[in-house]
């Protein structure tokens, strides 16, 4: 019997090869062969421009992803927290969680201009509210016998929230993280093509009006290469080491 | 001697508890008794600060170390730390008959266990009062016996006062407590025995 660790391998394999059945028998421009696209990865590479326009977006998906989870976190927690708050501002969360994000981006390049700070802020306040909306579940989610423990031991500010409030929080954080990092780097590949001149999402647009849909599949692969090892390295042990104190890790 | 006074204290409408002083000498253990509801818990929690009277009365400054219901031990820590978090932990994890458990989770553990890993913790703190939420619930006899031990070791060896909260006139006995009751609706307290 398979060992269940082979399965999502062994089902990666299938997919390539079904991907290299269907492009070597319709022999179509519009779907170019696994082995086209490896070659437009050695070219892009070795010139160095892969590298470059992934970098350019790595920084632009760590700045505005770290901005949304501060803002975020920060903005949910004092609607869990506070009842009158919540009552106010949850209109302006759902107008927010409403708003399409190409809205956000167009206002904040026309507002701030076609600068790299424009980007950020459009990219972390399509973000914003469902960080809050996710953080806020987790502040409802508190335990009030637990603020007991920690007003006796004397635990305020910082110290109560490193010792008492984050480990509560940390199953609404990682999926904060999770579904922050996927939407974001969609959103900055929209960001980057509207207006910017590097990035994934710029090089996106440029082999677009080239239909060059191997070197297309070239940047696409390799972020979304990046963000499944971010979530293998960086994620999944940061929330098996959170969950072990359940025994469900 | 400490002495704590309160004004009333209503939740709503409903007066549960009428104004009262409640006085506890060093070295000496304190019973609280009284039907569930009527209003030892709140007691407790306005001596700790945890809550106020109707007149707000401020928190007195006092270091309290405090054993709830249940144990409230932060899950994500182990024994060790649950401790640590109220002070050093020295020999109590021993004293408690705990020796091997200072590296488990609180999932890991009985509640008779965790109670006990509460008590340690409300002992940590090296507290001028130690308030006892109902100390005994839940224990099995030997463990009751421990807890007793315990009670009467914390008030001999700190010399501070300590007030339980207990249902069974006989624990409050055993451990040769000034025994109060709080009776009535609103309740009032009332010295039954004195040590």
């Amino acid at each position: 019997m398979l060992r269940s660790p082979l399965l999502p391998l062994l089902s990666s394999i299938a997919l390539i090869l079904l991907w290299a059945a269907l492009a070597y028998s319709l022999q179509s421009r519009y779907l170019p062969t696994p082995l086209d696209v490896a070659s437009a990865f050695e070219t892009e590479f070795t010139s160095g421009a892969l590298v470059f326009h992934l970098g350019a977006t790595c920084l632009r998906v760590i700045g505005a992803f770290c901005l949304a989870l501060l803002l975020g976190t920060a903005l949910g927690l004092a609607l869990g927290r506070s009842p009158k708050a919540n009552l106010i501002f949850d209109p302006w969360l759902i107008f927010a969680l409403n708003l399409p994000a190409l809205v956000v981006i167009v206002f904040c390049y026309l507002w701030l201009g076609l600068t790299e700070t424009a980007a950020i802020i459009a990219v972390a306040l399509n973000k914003i509210p469902n960080t809050a909306v996710t953080m806020r579940e987790g502040a409802r989610a508190l335990d009030p016998s637990l603020d007991e423990v920690a007003t006796i031991y004397g635990y305020k500010g910082w110290n109560k929230f490193i010792h008492f409030t984050l480990p509560q929080l940390e199953p609404f954080l990682a999926a904060a993280i999770r579904n922050g990092l996927a939407l974001i780097w969609k959103i900055v590949l929209v960001v980057e093509l509207i207006g910017r001149s590097n990035g994934v999402g710029f090089q996106i647009n440029f082999y677009f009006a080239q239909f060059d849909l191997a070197r297309i599949m070239v940047y696409t692969l390799s972020f979304m290469v990046i963000v499944g090892l971010i979530e293998v390295f960086i994620i999944k042990p940061w929330e098996t080491r959170a969950r072990f104190w359940r025994g469900d890790a | 001697m400490m002495k704590f006074t309160f004004a009333s204290k209503s939740f709503g409408t409903q007066t549960i508890l009428a104004p009262l002083t409640l006085k506890l000498e060093k070295g000496t253990v304190t019973a609280l008794m009284g039907p569930s509801g009527s209003g030892k818990t709140t007691l407790l929690k306005m001596i700790a600060g945890l809550d106020q009277d109707d007149a707000r009365t401020p928190k007195n400054p006092l270091k309290i170390g405090m054993m709830f219901q249940e144990p409230r031990l932060l899950p994500w820590k182990t024994v060790q730390e649950n401790i640590e978090l109220a002070g050093p932990v020295r020999d109590l994890l021993q004293a408690l008959d705990l020796d091997d458990a200072g590296d488990l989770y609180p999932r890991q553990l009985s509640f008779g266990m965790a109670k006990r890993v509460a008590f340690a913790r409300a002992m940590a703190s090296q507290p001028e009062l130690l308030l006892l939420d109902e100390p005994f619930t839940s224990l099995d006899d030997a463990r009751v016996d421990l807890m007793r031990t315990m009670i009467s070791e914390a008030k001999n060896r700190l010399n501070i006062p300590v007030l339980i909260t207990t249902h069974d006139r006989a624990d409050a006995e055993a451990i040769q407590a000034d025994i109060y009751a709080l009776e009535g609706r609103p309740a009032k307290i009332r010295k039954l025995i004195d040590a």
